[in-house]
């Protein structure tokens, strides 16, 4: 078969492993509340709100993402080497890592809330910690899973050099910097605080004012993992797999326009990049589109 | 033999210094932007430059790894460079222009920045989009743009690194994990550097850069000499 | 990330007593696990984790003044450092060899040359971060040369422990090229920074962050033992570990204020 439709068919099959891992990244922090939205769930019983939220201060979310897909990466390359097939050694090193997770997010829940708690009054919910456990773990599971295959496709099909370990850590720390960086703010900026209106950033005043109460009874983290899910989720999971996707994309265009050119691999390689430059003048162009619609929607403040 | 060992040791001091200039550059705002607190990126510094740095460093030893490409060869190592430059700004420019999205329609807020009265690419008047008691919000123009240098940046210096690792004979596997070691201490020494935030290279904090580059090319020489050393004995 | 500087709760132990006892207890783990290979992961992965509850308590130390940038970035540089010292410690010394015709007897030191050259490095990265770019922790320049130092026993005691040796022409197949380096850098990154990021606050109690850190430390030699697919010490490793855990699981519910099992609030009388 042609290598171009392998390399082609490769490529779609990880960038859709890399959305749906990204997503499910997303939704994952969002129930155990992690990474730079939780300084405020870790600010909140000193400015008197007693909450249920989960507090799952592992570490940064690349950090954390990185060793559970670098630990599932090693155990599924570890089992492979014996002889096992790809995709139960997959679901294996997965497996291990949801395990790894859900001891770190315990006592990082159990750390972070007991170290206020007698200053403060904030006490432990053991539900909290038992009905969250499944959420964060099977989330964690589905993304570890899915940037787990995009790893080994990177490694056996696309030309990666790097062996399947150091690939799967790359892969962790980068999901997890998109998604502290895209839909944690969904998070952060607006279902922690949406008790105050629409159309604005937090003031300084009002950190850790977090909402306590819920649409009904009171708030805790599958509640957020719910209203997440409806835009923060699937555009963290829409980066990610477009990242994965326009990355390898450029290449093979630049392989098939230096082909019909009769080039050689430099060609291709300068067209490949050509087109890489090309898609960030897009990406340059969206934004300000993005910027001006703002600014003629909302308008200025004008009241002060 | 012995320039054979030097232009990869100039590579590594310079790649070590590029990483610290490169963290400079992209609109981080730490735990404040992710609230729409401040402008930036809503995540650490380190965490985001490497990201950002690692993506570079694949798509530059993806780029090394294809055959007939001779590291040797300078028009085939800006190949290689300039692969990693792209594909750090891929994924920098995604990610903001994402997260912009989010701001946008998530959270309703303009993007706008508190360092500079003017967006001085667009001209466009800033303070008055600025929500009272905060520090700005999202990724105006001016951020991008300098988040898209600090990637591109990222990416040349991480590529630079495993290239130069590679030049002195070490197989893929042990540069790509040293390169990752070596991305990762210098871009915490940036970060330090910067303490916390920073809005691009109109930022007040940025013209603290001298000092980060100083910090990084100390370290990234001691590193040099060490590996350059090392090299001798594969 | 930003994090309120702790404080510092009183000590249980001095931390040059943890950090000497980690230090001789993982070199001992090396060397184990280079003239007994079959034992490697069982007792060298065992007596790595010490560097890692050794480290993790230094981070406790320095990460209290308030880095601005939160605790997991100090983990990350360390392990950062440690790496190149580890790397570098298993070439150069076969450089020596190979270049001065040395004995091989020589290459029994890399574990030693990879102290000095860690410690040499987080110095003078200890040293950069006060001057030129102007850090103003105290402690920052023998935090970092400690921290440094930690990174780089327990990446490369884990590493010889997966292997089963350091000598160049095993540790180099069996644990660098083939990636396992990097699950070190991750798995005990996380380890030494970890408890203290977890248990940071006004009421943070030394012994709880230290029975965390030994937690740590066991579960990263869990996660060695599977990788490495060796059951004895996996069943070794994960009862060790369990038994730390639940410590630390009771005292933590022994330190809160309160335990709740039902979704209500607290009245307000504090």
């Amino acid at each position: 078969m042609d290598s171009t439709l392998i390399i082609l068919g490769a490529l779609a099959l990880s960038s859709a492993a890399a959305t749906v891992a990204g997503c499910a990244e997303d939704l994952e922090s969002d129930v155990g509340s992690q990474s730079n939205p939780n300084s405020q769930v870790q600010l909140a019983p000193q400015m008197g709100n007693i909450h249920r939220y989960f507090n799952k201060a592992i570490s940064g979310e690349p950090v954390s993402y990185g060793l559970y897909v670098a630990v599932a990466g090693t155990i599924a390359w570890a089992l492979m080497n014996i002889g096992m097939s790809t995709i139960f050694a997959l679901v294996i090193g997965a497996g291990v890592a949801a395990f790894i997770h859900g001891v770190y997010a315990v006592s990082a829940y159990l750390g972070r809330i007991v170290g206020q708690s007698q200053n403060f009054g904030q006490p432990v919910y053991l539900d909290v910690v038992i009905t969250h456990l499944g959420p964060i773990v099977g989330h964690g599971f589905i993304a570890v899973f899915c940037m787990l295959l995009a790893a080994y496709l990177a490694t056996s099909i696309l030309g990666n050099p790097f062996p399947l370990p150091l690939v799967a850590l790359i892969f962790g720390i980068t999901v997890g910097a998109i998604g502290s960086s895209t839909g944690d703010v969904h998070y952060g900026a607006e279902r922690e605080y949406q008790k105050y209106p629409f159309g604005g950033g937090v003031p300084v005043a009002n950190h850790g004012d977090i909402d306590i109460k819920a649409e009904i009874g009171i708030r805790n983290g599958m509640d957020s993992s719910y209203f997440c899910s409806k835009l923060g989720g699937p555009l963290t999971g829409l980066t990610f797999g477009l990242i994965v996707f326009l990355d390898g994309w450029r290449g093979i265009v630049g392989g098939i326009l230096g082909n019909a050119l009769g080039g050689s691999l430099i060609s291709k390689s300068i067209i490949a990049i050509i087109v890489g430059i090309i898609l960030v003048a897009v990406m340059v162009c969206l934004n300000r589109l993005v910027e001006v619609y703002a600014r003629k929607k909302y308008g200025p403040y004008t009241d002060r | 033999m012995v320039i054979g060992l030097l232009i990869p040791f100039v590579e590594i001091t310079l790649a070590g210094a590029i990483i610290n200039a490169s963290v400079h550059f992209v609109p981080v705002g730490g735990a404040p932007a992710a609230m729409a607190t401040s402008t930036g990126i809503g995540t650490g510094t380190t965490q985001l430059a490497a990201g950002a740095g690692f993506t570079g460093l694949m798509a530059a030893a993806t780029m090394a790894a294809q055959n007939g490409i001779d590291i040797f060869n300078p028009l085939h190592w800006i190949i290689i460079l300039l692969s990693g430059a792209v594909g750090s700004m891929i994924m920098l420019g995604l990610t903001m222009l994402i997260g912009q999205l989010i701001y946008v329609f998530g959270v309703g807020v303009v993007p706008a920045a508190d360092k500079c009265e003017r967006d001085p690419i667009t001209g466009d008047y800033q303070k008055s989009y600025i929500t009272p008691g905060t520090t700005g919000h999202a990724i105006p123009t001016v951020c991008f743009i300098s988040g898209l240098i600090g990637a591109a940046l990222g990416g040349i210096g991480g590529a630079l690194a495993y290239v130069a690792l590679k030049q002195l004979g070490f197989s893929s596997e042990v540069a790509g994990i040293m390169a990752v070691g070596f991305f990762f201490m210098n871009a915490v020494l940036a970060s330090y550097n910067i303490g916390g935030t920073i809005e691009g290279f109109h930022d007040p904090k940025f013209k603290k850069i001298p000092n980060g580059i100083v910090a990084s090319f100390v370290a990234s020489l001691l590193t040099g000499i060490i590996v350059v050393v090392m090299s001798l004995g594969i | 990330m930003s994090h309120g500087g702790g404080g510092h709760a009183a000590e249980l132990y001095p931390e040059n007593q943890i950090l000497a006892i980690g230090t001789i207890l993982a070199i001992m783990g090396m060397y184990i696990s280079q003239f007994f290979p079959q034992v490697s992961m069982l007792l060298g992965g065992l007596l790595a984790s010490a560097a890692i509850v050794a480290g993790a308590n230094t981070t406790r130390k320095v990460a209290a003044y308030g880095l601005g940038t939160g605790v997991p970035s100090i983990g990350m540089l360390s392990l950062g450092m440690g790496i190149i010292s580890s790397v570098a410690g298993i070439y150069l010394v076969n450089t020596v060899v190979k270049i001065l015709g040395a004995g091989s007897e020589l290459l029994y030191i890399i574990p030693i040359v990879v102290i000095v050259i860690s410690v040499v490095l987080g110095y003078i990265v200890g040293r950069l971060t006060v001057k030129p770019i102007g850090m103003k922790i105290p402690v920052m320049v023998e935090s970092m040369t400690k921290l440094s130092l930690m990174g780089a026993l327990s990446i490369i005691g884990f590493c010889t422990a997966y292997a089963g040796g350091f000598l160049p022409n095993i540790i180099i197949p069996g644990s660098i090229e083939n990636g396992v380096m990097a699950l070190a850098f991750i798995a005990a990154g996380m380890g030494i920074l970890h408890p203290f990021n977890a248990c940071l606050g006004p009421n943070e109690s030394h012994k709880r962050t230290l029975t965390l850190a030994v937690a740590c430390g066991f579960l990263t030699w869990f996660i060695f033992s599977v990788a490495r697919l060796d059951v004895v010490s996996s069943i070794a490793s994960i009862v060790l570990w369990a038994v730390v855990y639940k410590e630390f699981i009771k005292q933590s519910l022994k330190d809160a204020c309160c335990v709740y099992y039902t979704p209500e609030i607290p009245k307000r009388e504090m």
